[in-house]
């Protein structure tokens, strides 16, 4: 019996020993390797880079709102853990017409993203079943809400638009007490203007939930931003393309007009009119899931010491023939940093930074070579939400007509040749942006 | 005779109607008026620690919307008066909303939002008890803070 035992283990093993062998033989399959597998696992934590505001709805319309510097802090690793904890002991329900106020009617965590995301990459990215994450349809948001007296904490995957929502309900009390304990440490941003909910003032003029800021009076002074190249001169520029090269040395150097080209075998790196281009033309066969893409995204990001500012997805798309692109932008003072409409044009992008991954790995890398610190000069908040949405409608339709607000917040939007840049009201109304002053 | 009863009664029904149509218009109040954030209508006070609110509502547009604060205060004779503290004020716009933050001494404000438009009014009105922060900390370290949210 003893001996039965021991050689079913020899042979277990010995199985499992061959299996990795012939996998990992074929070069194609290596990332399925059982060590990359273990790690997939426990990759379902969050979307690194990926929130663009972290909302604590305290109750009584108390808003405390934090867009910069939440990645590394200890209560993002401790809440991603009740959101893992929960996604995988929970019990899950769905919701097919949820109404915001109903939602924020309890004290609540948001992780807000400025993106819907969808259902099916949820599930690689959080490591949900496929066959539940298929009935999450997206998510912009996602909220941790503690019941203390019951000992349950509900994470509840939303979309605003769509007005849905999937739940997963866990019954721990420590951890929702510790979530409840946590509403309580994490502070706002700025001391000097508080958030409203547009769903729990019952404003219909919106066509979904918007956390907006309210200033008291008008002594409130904004800092604008200042745009400069972190490329200095040539070996700045040479250090940031070495990136993408497996052996740098390698590399061969053509001076372009006023710009530069870096090439090898596989690899050419441009730079010309403030954009840098990294294009790869090796065949990757890896996985083109969502998760293995994105974190392929975001550890070029992380080995490009050349940018500056702190960044977050602002979008992303899944590319036909395989693979995504995701787009990224820059967060200055609590508000994102983006490129204006006459950029975008100008330059042919569509945020700062692009990256587009085939076969598990980026093959296309877009970097609009700007940075962003503070100006010295300030601007007084004189124009409010309201004012800045009441001058819009008048301009576009005159007096006694209004349409429905998608969206409006407070953002940079850089246009170079500026000597600073205001903080200006981004509304969004049928699918199109437009700017309002705050002075 | 009769044709000048039947005069008179005209011209007391044709008054009547008149007085009844201005009474109706006077006591008409602001179209849409509502508030929906920032004080509770629910029960005449509340208590709170925290130093602003921002109040919310909607009202047709055009109107002016004023928020006062007040303090309240004991006269001499045992009746409530009221000190102004301050003042705000705003014009609804297209959107058909208004917000305002408004900062709260600590002690009692007496808070009233009123709405002005073509001669109608309307008019919301509570009571919001600031406390000292200090007191907060002490109670959270024992009891539960009222409005948590729970």
């Amino acid at each position: 019996m003893k001996n039965l035992g021991k050689n079913l283990l020899i042979a277990s093993l010995m199985l499992l020993a061959i299996y990795q062998t012939a996998i990992l033989w074929f070069d194609g399959y290596a990332d399925k390797s059982i060590f990359s597998l273990f790690k997939k696992s426990t990759i379902g934590y969050n979307m690194p880079y990926a929130i663009d505001r972290l909302i604590v709805n305290l109750g009584d319309n108390k808003l405390v709102v934090k867009t910069d510097g939440i990645y590394d802090e200890e209560y993002m690793h401790r809440l991603d853990k009740m959101v893992a904890t929960a996604l995988t002991n929970g019990d899950f329900g769905l919701i097919e017409t949820t109404d915001a106020a109903s939602l924020l009617s309890r004290r609540c965590i948001i992780y807000q993203y400025n993106c819907s995301i969808k259902g099916s990459d949820i599930s690689e990215m959080f490591n949900i079943p496929e066959d539940i994450a298929i009935q999450i349809i997206s998510c912009d948001s996602i909220l941790l809400r503690p019941s203390s007296d019951s000992g349950i904490l509900t994470v509840i995957f939303a979309d605003s638009r769509l007005k849905t929502a999937a739940t997963f309900t866990l019954n721990d009390k420590d951890m929702t007490q510790e979530c409840y304990e946590l509403c309580g440490i994490i502070k706002a941003d700025e001391e000097n203007f508080t958030y409203l909910s547009t769903a729990q003032n019952s404003f219909t003029l919106f066509s979904r939930n918007l956390f907006i800021p309210v200033w008291q009076d008008n002594t409130y002074m904004f800092t604008c931003a200042q745009g400069y190249t972190p490329l200095k001169d040539f070996s700045d520029i040479e250090g940031n393309a070495d990136i993408f090269f497996a052996n740098p040395v390698n590399k061969l150097n053509i001076r372009t007009g006023d710009g530069y080209t870096f090439s090898d075998d596989n690899t050419v790196v441009k730079l010309q009119n403030d954009v840098f281009e990294y294009s790869s033309y090796e065949v990757k066969t890896g996985s083109d899931d969502f998760d293995i893409s994105y974190l392929a995204a975001v550890k070029l990001l992380a080995s490009d010491s050349y940018i500056r500012n702190e960044y977050y997805l602002y979008d992303y798309k899944q590319n036909e023939g395989g693979g995504y692109s995701f787009y990224f932008n820059y967060k200055l003072n609590a508000m994102p940093v983006v490129p204006s409409e006459t950029l975008k044009k100008e330059k042919d992008i569509e945020s700062f930074i692009e990256v587009r991954t085939k076969g598990g790995a980026v093959n296309r890398y877009k970097k609009y070579v700007v940075a962003f610190k503070d100006s010295d000069f300030k601007i007084r908040a004189e124009i409010d939400y309201i004012t800045a949405i009441d001058k819009l409608f008048m301009r576009l339709y005159g007096e006694g007509k209004s349409e429905s607000v998608d969206s409006i917040r407070l953002k940079y939007c850089y246009t170079p040749g500026t000597e600073h840049t205001n903080p200006c009201w981004v509304i969004t109304v049928k699918n199109i942006d437009f700017t309002e002053e705050v002075s | 005779m009769k044709r000048i009863i039947a005069l008179l009664s005209f011209v007391m029904l044709f008054a009547t109607l008149s007085l009844a149509a201005s009474v109706s218009v006077m006591a008409a109040g602001v179209e849409n008026f509502k508030i929906t954030g920032g004080i509770s209508l629910d029960k005449p006070s509340e208590i709170t620690f925290d130093s602003t609110r921002v109040i919310s509502g909607t009202a047709e547009k055009g109107a002016k919307i004023t928020i006062t604060l007040y303090e309240p205060y004991t006269t001499a004779d045992g009746t409530t008066a009221y000190n102004i503290i301050r003042t705000y004020s705003v014009t609804v716009g297209n959107t058909g909303i208004f917000s305002q933050s408004v900062s709260l001494r600590e002690g009692k404000n007496y808070i009233v939002v009123a709405a002005y438009k073509d001669g109608r009014y309307s008019e919301a009105k509570t009571t919001v008890n600031r406390k000292n922060k200090v007191l907060q900390a002490v109670l959270s370290q024992s009891i539960a803070v009222p409005g948590g949210g729970f």
